[in-house]
């Protein structure tokens, strides 16, 4: 079922990229990577991981053809607005950086402060009060859950709960990041209310440093991107006339950058000389 | 004719959603929808706020989400309040003038 929903999205996604297809590289990468998160926030907050759920988050989106025609109109009006000097050096710097630029610049180590703004979006219901001190409760089953539904899970039963992200699993494959694969104490176990139940996570709150391609094969990029726990997409191939057929010309973000785990890293692969 | 206001106005209510507070991409999308008639579709949100990225009048962090992957938070730089503030000020008179004439 849920390999059903992620090929809905992974549907939706590919329809988006052909459509953004005329844009700026750098441009395409990070309404790409916007979609993607807010297909991915949205999911995470549905109540169930139902066929409906997912559909109707992709109709509140738009068609892709949708947001690619904005994506043309906004391309065209930045063009007459590098009217200060201040935007037009941010421009020419974006221009001169190239494409990296995407995700890493403002990007620092992930931070796990919030101010209370954060806090109140989609909070989840950790806070029941309703069971007695002493009532016995039995713990239920909710690894394999997606955080969020675990937490709901707990909080029905009036337990609380803390997180552990498992920095040694890389959320690579079929177990999403942000499933729960251990709970303690265990399911049916019974406890006092408001106890607190630990989850360990899939993934890392720790960013993951992009690695370099350059010079690899499509290949060797595609494996040295799954060890860091990161996903490859490809552009091009593209002529060169000094780099080799089949090799990476260029990456982005660019080596060094942090990124959060399972983010894509698009590559960009030489055809040969034309 | 609407078209064309809203497109001249939404940088400028995205802008004055971040003033107070960050927000990540779904967050700004469905606030944006939800106003009435601002967006058709919250996914045409994103190619505006890659717009103003580029331009500078708001940046992003990383934060980790309570309830799924991690977020990026988008967040007003200090030429994105100036650009703000020149623009409520032009609104107002704007506003003032249209409402005159149709009275």
């Amino acid at each position: 079922m849920s390999d059903d929903l992620d090929a809905i999205c992974a549907e939706y996604m590919a329809r988006l990229k052909a459509a953004l297809s005329g844009l700026p590289s750098g441009d395409r990468t990070q309404i790409v990577e916007q979609v993607s998160e807010h297909i991915a926030s949205a999911r995470a907050a549905l109540p169930e991981q139902t066929e409906a759920g997912v559909r109707e988050i992709l109709e509140r989106l738009g068609q892709p053809e949708e947001i690619a025609s904005e994506a043309k109109a906004e391309t065209g009006s930045s063009k007459r607005r590098a009217r200060t000097p201040v935007l037009f050096a941010a421009a020419l710097a974006v221009v001169l950086v190239g494409v990296g630029i995407g995700i890493p610049a403002a990007l620092g180590a992930f931070s796990s402060a919030e101010g209370p703004a954060k806090s109140n979006v989609i909070q989840p219901p950790n806070n029941s009060t309703s069971q007695a001190a002493d009532a016995n409760v039995s713990v239920p089953e909710v690894t394999g859950e997606q955080l969020n539904l675990a937490v709901q899970a707990l909080a029905s039963s009036g337990l609380a709960y803390k997180v552990s992200y498992s920095p040694g699993i890389q959320p690579v494959g079929t177990v999403p990041i942000g499933t729960v694969i251990v709970q303690r104490p265990s399911a049916g176990t019974m406890v006092q209310g408001a106890s607190v139940i630990t989850l360990t996570v899939v993934g890392t709150a720790n960013s993951v440093t992009v690695p370099n391609l350059a010079g690899q094969s499509q290949a060797q990029a595609q494996s040295t991107l799954a060890s860091a726990g990161l996903i490859m997409t490809v552009n091009g191939p593209v002529a060169s006339t000094n780099v080799a057929r089949g090799v990476v010309i260029s990456q982005s973000p660019a080596a060094g950058a942090a990124v959060p785990p399972r983010s894509s890293v698009a590559v960009t692969v030489s055809a040969g000389p034309s | 004719m609407l078209a064309q206001m809203r497109r001249g106005a939404i940088e400028y209510c995205v802008l004055a959603l971040l003033r107070e507070q960050d927000r990540y991409g779904l967050e700004l999308a469905r606030a944006l929808a939800e106003a009435d008639g601002l967006v058709t579709s919250e996914g045409t949100v994103y190619p505006l706020l890659t717009r103003l990225r580029r331009e500078g009048l708001v940046d992003t962090t990383w934060e980790e989400s309570p309830n799924g992957p991690p977020r990026r938070y988008f967040r007003i730089t200090k030429d994105g309040r100036a650009a703000l503030k020149s623009f409520s000020a032009q609104w107002e008179r704007f506003r003032t003038t249209v409402d005159a004439l149709l009275e």
